[in-house]
This record gives C-alpha cells, sequence and structure tokens, in this order.
C-alpha cells in the first residue's frame, strides 16, 4: 500500500474539519504522510460538509477523487463518493440517517441517546469503526483522543470503543515509516511563518479563507509575545498595520480579494511612504463575495498591480505548506530589508488544508540586514542612497526627526511638486526594485523540478504547484514554479527554461493571469491548462487536461 | 530641522486661514515641554489629508502624512507598537467626520490613548468650497447646490462613543485653545478636541464665532449628562451660543494596556513556535 485516501462527510456543524483533523493525526501517527482538502459551503449549520484525505509514504500535495475508505454522517456524502470509490471502499455510515448504502451501518443516533454526551461524538465513534476497518492499534486510537480532548477525553474514548466493536469488511493499512509528523493548516502554518520571521503585531478583520491565521495568531499572542487585534473594518486593519510599522514594529495583515480592495489604498501609501507593510492575501473563487468557501488563483494580476501609483513591491506564491513557513516570514523580513511592501499570495487550497509537516522542513527563514540609521548627521527618512534603500529610524529617535509621507516627497519627507523631484523619486523606486530583484536573485525564487528526457515544462504557481509535481514523472514533463513572482525572477525563469522545447502553463482561473504574467516578460507558452471551477486540481482531472492540451 | 519646531516648507494655507492659529498653539506646546524639559522625540504627529494636513509638512517633529481619513488608525498602530509615544492626530473635518468616521468612533470606543485635534472649518477647502459632514445645513457648495443635510454634533457624538476628554476650542481664542489642545495630549486616553477654525477662503465665519462663542465655567467634567447638555447648546447650525473649553474628562483603562505580555526575543519565540508543533503531532 502506497497511499490511501478516506472521506469523512456529514452536515456543516457536525465537526467534519475537527474531525478529520483528528483523523489525520491519527494517520501520522501510524506513520503516514497526510493530505487533508476540507470542502464546506459558507454558513454555519446545515449544508454538506466533507474532508478528504489523502495518506502516502511520499507527502501529498492535493487529493484524490475516488477515496478508499467512506465515512459517512449522511446520505448526501454516500450518494457523492458511490461513483467515486475504489475496488474494495470500505463505507461505514450513520445507519439512523443513511438509507442507501453497502457498507457497515452504525445506528449513531441511537448510540448517542443511549449514551448521552455530545452529538459531535458520533464522528469520534465513526472513526474507531475506521480504526478496526485499518487494523490501526485501538491503543493508538485512544492515545490520540487523551492528546486531543485531555479532560474530556474518556466520552471520547467510551465512543470510540464503540465504534471499534462495529466489524467491516478489513481493509488494513499497514504502519507506515513516517515519523509522526504534526498535522498543521496552510494557516497556521503562515502564522508560524510570520511568527519566525518576526512578526510582532498583527491587525486583520476576519474573512474566508484567512481567518485561520488571526485565529491562531490571537490564540497564541501570548505565547508568541504578540499583539493581536481585529479592528472594524480591512481599512482599519491596513492602517494599523501601517502604523505599527512607522513604530517599529514588524507588522502584518491578512485578508481575502474584497478586504484587500479595502487596503489598497494603504498598500500603495506604503509604497510611497517605503513602510514596511507585509499583507497575506489569501484567494478564493469568483469576483466580488464569489463563493467565498472555495478556491481560486484569480488575484495574481490584481496583487501585481494592487494600488495606485508605480512603486516597487514583494510579492511571492508559496504553494505547499513548506514554501508557505519560509516565504511567510521572509516576505515579512524583506518588507523590512527594503521597506517596501510585501504581499504573500495564498489561496483556499493552502489556507484550509491540512498537511503532516515535519519539523526539520519547517527551515526558519533567514533576516538579512535591515538598514538602520547610525545617527550620525542630519537624519532624513529618504535620504538618496545607491540602490534606493534609506537609513531607517523610528520614533523616538535621538537626534532624529523622522518625518513619513504620503505624499511625492524630498528626501526630509516633505511634499514636492517640483518636476525634478517628482522623477528623482521614481528613480529611486526603480533602483530599490533592482536591489531587491539582485537580493532575492540569491535566495532560490524559482522551483525547478526536472523530469529525465523530458522536452516539456509545465510552468505554474502557487498551490498548483504540488500536483504539477506529483505527476511530472508520469506524464513526463519538468516543472518550473516561480515562487516569487514581483520583481517577476526572468533570469532565473530563462535559465531553466533553455533546456525545453514546449511550455504550458497550469492554473485555477479562467483568463491564464499567469500565463499572461509569462508573456509580459517575454515567455510564451504553448498551452494554457486552466480550471475554474472553485476546486483545486486533483492529479486525476490535471493529468486528463494536460493529455488534452497535447502533451 | 530647525530648533523652533517649524519646517522650512513654503507654508501655503491662505492668509487669514485657522490652521496658523492651530500650528502657532502646537508650536507654543512644544516650546513650553523643551522649556519644561520634556522631550519632543517621542511625540509624533499624525495628519490626514486636507488643508489641515500640510501641518505635518509645517512642524519640525516627527510626522506620519497619512491619507483622507485614516490618520487615526496608523495612530492606532503606533500606539500598539510603542505606548510611551505621544501621539497627536491633526485632522480635518472633511477628513475625520466623512472619509474616517469609523475610525474616529472606534478609536473613542477604544480609548486609544491619543490626541484628535479636528481642524474644523465646516467644509472642503483644498478641493474647493464642498460641504462637510459640520456644514450649516443651509449651505451649498457646488457638489451640492440642491442637497442639504443636517450636520453632525462632533463633540456629542464622541461623548457618546466613548471619549475620556471632549472639549472645543476656537482658532480666535488662543491661549484657552493652547490649554485645551496641551490638555489633551497630557491626557491618558482618548482626547477629542473640536476646533473651530474659520476658511478664509470658502467658510468665513469670523464674525459669528467671535460673537457667540462663550467660555465654559465651573463644569463639573466627571458629569457626563452635563456634558452632553453643554455640546448640544450648539447644534452647528442655527444661532445658539457656543460654548468653549473642556466639557468632559474621565478616566477608563486605555487601549495599550491590554497588550501587557512581552515581546520574545527570536531563541525564545522559536521554541514557542517548535512547542506549538510538537503539540500537534
Amino acid at each position: 500500500m502506497q497511499e490511501f485516501s478516506v472521506c469523512l462527510g456529514g452536515k456543516a456543524g457536525d465537526g467534519i474539519n475537527r474531525s478529520g483533523t483528528l483523523l489525520c493525526r491519527i494517520l501520522a501517527r501510524h506513520g503516514w504522510k497526510v493530505w487533508m482538502y476540507y470542502e464546506y459551503p459558507s454558513l454555519i449549520r446545515g449544508g454538506q460538509n466533507i474532508v478528504v484525505i489523502r495518506a502516502g509514504e511520499k507527502q501529498p500535495g492535493g487529493h484524490r477523487d475516488c477515496v478508499d475508505y467512506l465515512l459517512a454522517l449522511d446520505q448526501i456524502t454516500v450518494d457523492r463518493y458511490c461513483t467515486k470509490c475504489n475496488p474494495g471502499m470500505v463505507c461505514i455510515y450513520n445507519s439512523d440517517t443513511v438509507s442507501r448504502a453497502t457498507g457497515t451501518g452504525i445506528d449513531l443516533e441511537a448510540i448517542v441517546r443511549r449514551e448521552g454526551g455530545h452529538p459531535v461524538m458520533k464522528n469520534t465513534c465513526l472513526i474507531g469503526a475506521f480504526c478496526r476497518a485499518a487494523q490501526i492499534p485501538f491503543e493508538l486510537l485512544e492515545q490520540m483522543l487523551r492528546d486531543e480532548f485531555g479532560e474530556k477525553a474518556e466520552p471520547n474514548i467510551r465512543y470510540a470503543a464503540i465504534g471499534y466493536d462495529f466489524e467491516s469488511s478489513p481493509k488494513p493499512i499497514p504502519a507506515g515509516t513516517g515519523d509522526g509528523s504534526a498535522v498543521l493548516s496552510g494557516n497556521e502554518v503562515m502564522a508560524l511563518g510570520l511568527c519566525a520571521g518576526g512578526l510582532e503585531t498583527y491587525v486583520a478583520y476576519p474573512m474566508s479563507p484567512s481567518t485561520g491565521i488571526l485565529h491562531t495568531l490571537a490564540g497564541e499572542a501570548e505565547n508568541f509575545g504578540l499583539r493581536v487585534l481585529h479592528p472594524e473594518s480591512e481599512i482599519a486593519a491596513a492602517g494599523m498595520t501601517l502604523g505599527a510599522a512607522c513604530g517599529g514594529s514588524m507588522a502584518a495583515t491578512g485578508t481575502s480579494g474584497g478586504g484587500f480592495c479595502l487596503m489598497t489604498e494603504t498598500f500603495s501609501m506604503a509604497g510611497m511612504s517605503e513602510t514596511p507593510f507585509c499583507v497575506v492575501l489569501c484567494q478564493r473563487s469568483g469576483p466580488s463575495t464569489g463563493a467565498p468557501t472555495y478556491t481560486g488563483q484569480e488575484d495574481l494580476l490584481f496583487a501585481l498591480h494592487a494600488g495606485q501609483g508605480e512603486f516597487p513591491r514583494l510579492v511571492v506564491a508559496p504553494g505547499d505548506h513548506t514554501q508557505a513557513f519560509y516565504w511567510s516570514g521572509r516576505a515579512l523580513q524583506l518588507a523590512w530589508e527594503f521597506q517596501v511592501p510585501s504581499l504573500i499570495l495564498a489561496d483556499k487550497t493552502l489556507c484550509e488544508s491540512v498537511a503532516t509537516c515535519p519539523p526539520d522542513l519547517l527551515k526558519p527563514p533567514v533576516a538579512g540586514p535591515v538598514p538602520w540609521w547610525d545617527g550620525t548627521g542630519t537624519y532624513e527618512r529618504y535620504q538618496e542612497t545607491g540602490n534606493g534603500v534609506s537609513p531607517l529610524a523610528v520614533p523616538p529617535q535621538q537626534g532624529a526627526v523622522v518625518k513619513v509621507s504620503s505624499k511625492t516627497h524630498t528626501a526630509d519627507g516633505i511634499a514636492t511638486d517640483h518636476a525634478q523631484e517628482i522623477a528623482a523619486l521614481h528613480d529611486k523606486f526603480l533602483r530599490k526594485e533592482q536591489a531587491l530583484a539582485v537580493a532575492l536573485a540569491g535566495e532560490s525564487p524559482v522551483l525547478h523540478v526536472p523530469t529525465p528526457d523530458a522536452t516539456t515544462v509545465i510552468c505554474t504557481w502557487g498551490t498548483s504547484a504540488p500536483v504539477c509535481r506529483e505527476i511530472s514523472e508520469e506524464v513526463g514533463c519538468a516543472v518550473i514554479q516561480p515562487i516569487v513572482l514581483s520583481p517577476f525572477p526572468l533570469k532565473a525563469m530563462q535559465d531553466y527554461l533553455k533546456a525545453y522545447s514546449r511550455l504550458i502553463t497550469v492554473e485555477v482561473n479562467s483568463t491564464g493571469q499567469f500565463a499572461t504574467l509569462l508573456r509580459s516578460q517575454g515567455i510564451m507558452p504553448d498551452a494554457e491548462v486552466k480550471k475554474y471551477d472553485g476546486r483545486p486540481f486533483t492529479p486525476e482531472d490535471l493529468t486528463t487536461a494536460l493529455k488534452e492540451a497535447g502533451i | 530641522m530647525s530648533g523652533d519646531f517649524i519646517t522650512g516648507a513654503q507654508n501655503t494655507w491662505c492668509p487669514g486661514c485657522g490652521n496658523f492659529a492651530i500650528q502657532h498653539a502646537l508650536k507654543t506646546i512644544l516650546e513650553e515641554y523643551r522649556e519644561e524639559g520634556r522631550s519632543t522625540e517621542n511625540i509624533v504627529l499624525v495628519n490626514g489629508i486636507g488643508c489641515h494636513g500640510k501641518i505635518g509638512d509645517y512642524m519640525g517633529i516627527n510626522s506620519i502624512y497619512s491619507l483622507h481619513g485614516r490618520a487615526i488608525p496608523v495612530a492606532t498602530g503606533l500606539k500598539m507598537a510603542n505606548p510611551d509615544l505621544t501621539v497627536i492626530c491633526c485632522v480635518g473635518d472633511g477628513d475625520t467626520l466623512a472619509e474616517g468616521l469609523s475610525h474616529l468612533i472606534f478609536a473613542a470606543k477604544r480609548n486609544v490613548d491619543i490626541a484628535v485635534f479636528v481642524h474644523n472649518n465646516r467644509v472642503f477647502g483644498l478641493t474647493t468650497g464642498q460641504y462637510t459632514p459640520t456644514s450649516p445645513e443651509s449651505y451649498h457648495g457646488k457638489s451640492n447646490p440642491q442637497v442639504h443635510e443636517y450636520p453632525l454634533n462632533p463633540p456629542k457624538l464622541m461623548l457618546d462613543c466613548g471619549a475620556t476628554y471632549v472639549g472645543r476650542g476656537y482658532s480666535r481664542r488662543m491661549a484657552p485653545l493652547k490649554d485645551l489642545m496641551k490638555g489633551a495630549i497630557e491626557h491618558r486616553g482618548f482626547a477629542f478636541v473640536d476646533i473651530l477654525q474659520i476658511c478664509a477662503s470658502f467658510m468665513n465665519l469670523r464674525e459669528e464665532y467671535d460673537q457667540r462663542v462663550i467660555e465654559t465655567k465651573d463644569t463639573d467634567l466627571s458629569d457626563l449628562q452635563a456634558a452632553t447638555e453643554l455640546a448640544e447648546m450648539f447644534s452647528y447650525d442655527g444661532e445658539d451660543a457656543i460654548p468653549l473649553g473642556l466639557f468632559y474628562q474621565t478616566e477608563r483603562p486605555c487601549f495599550d494596556t491590554q497588550f501587557l505580555w512581552p515581546k520574545k526575543g527570536h531563541d525564545e519565540r522559536f521554541e514557542a513556535i517548535k512547542a506549538y508543533i510538537a503539540a500537534r503531532s
């Protein structure tokens, strides 16, 4: 057994996400590397929630269409997956709510009536029955429940034991070779990455799928020594983030597209005022309110162009948890090293998917020097330097008056509208962008995954990259993923692309925004593979789409 | 920057503009601090956009020339970063009462320890004379030849929202204005001073204000009801007397006292991250 998939589904409010995460932890302790995809509507109760957990010897970067184990709390889950089952699928279901199913029915409602306790413990009972079918030792399950629920473990253990007594046709899952790694959501990983990068202040307004970052940091504020605030709006969040940075605090905010629309004015001010400003932009599906809990890669060109006027910016698009940890922290640091706004472009697939994260993969970002003022001479906030990066000082700074400005300004921070001075500020920004690009060239801004004898390369970005990497050998293509998207790492891209004669782009949007970006840099894709139904690529549908594109 | 707290930037306010008086009051306060031996290096002036905003360029102290309506979130961020900073917000009436009203309300609600000075000329000056939330109902500028709106009463609004220092000044009553502003800067909590200033070009209410302003006396500053009645005397319309001075002052825990735990160093932080991860295996 190299890999398998488990689906757990029920109604919103059934605790599917938490139970799915618990199942991930059990499988991780059993030695498997897991990836959990979570699909839910934008409501609190009712509607359908499912998680699909894929476990493998190698770290999966996406979920599969078909599953090997189906744990169903309702009929919809069964109906949805009856055609998406691998041979010999084990189905365990709530026989009190599911009337049409083949497999092992458990009278969960009757058990809850008999045993008392919270209805959400039905999930624990199902997990118990799953562990029995998978021949996962009960002791492992029991210990996991103790770790997960602490003082509330006992009733959960009782429910798990009831489930474990139900005998399904066995489909054993042998112990894997993994080391029992932690399982974390992308939002948790980005929160931790920001902290590893030196985060001190986080101000954000809740918005799916970014809210998990806010919750994680607010919950750990004391542990990590953070100041965390949920203010009145995204506009306020952006202003406070910028103000905190002006006060010397490494600050960040996070939101989704709609919230970032409200932040763009401040984003532009960060550019003009050369204030370190870090934002996590978590994309979701569609314009406007869209499909708030579904995924998309539709804000690439928005991220690259957001804010009026011209100013240098850093945009990074991590594709998996490891990249997300490193680049979240690094984007925050780079904002300070170059006094630019930086943007971490994530999406629902990254934010809310849960994956195993071996601690040694969580490589802490290594900060470069921040150009603090040395205290000599008369301080000028925007002093001319060779590379466009001015010495930084924050109040209270003895001997310095620090004048930060959103207006076109001279070196002392005072507004100007003289022709030469307006042009000089543009030139300063251009030099700074160049300095940032040079620094990034030494930080592996592009990931290249070669495949032997490949003449075709898949060029992709963000969360589409792990799925592309996974199938690359099978389809005989190499993969190139620029993690840094602004300043565009043109030299590295050209160097890698030289080896290939055919280029196909893969992205989750309808207009081919990444392909457009490549063309603007003189890189011409031969074909574009696009998906735009709110769901990420699975290995199956990506393989099919690539074949249709004439791979 | 020169030692008299005024930069060399060319001043472009109209002759007779009320902003000169507010700038002078602020400069006087800074000079008093210097005479008292108090450092002005921990003072940060945050301004919005409008005629008032130029004060950021003119004052030779730390400043953030922010966006229209957004001075207060920026100031709040400064206080999150460093509660020891003394933060002064110079804002306009169109700036903070129209574009930025939500931030003003929330800063009062949170009792953010900042001093907010509204340069309230009751008209948009820089964009040539449009109405603001405090324009008299009968005022019609080029953008509202037909439309008329009931004016907001900023001190009354701030009393409702939880501000802990509320008063009104007038740009042609320099000495009490300076005292009111200095009290606001030194007040621990959210201080709000509505400063009636004439706009020499678009809303010259000099005669009207000169005749109608009265200094409040013997006010019980802890009495919210009395303060509200004082604030209600002038509805920013009509021909009632206009009380000046401090209406209300009280103590309430400040926003920045909620972030008490110490910041963590790199190594300590990384240990906390590792512990977080270990707890999820």
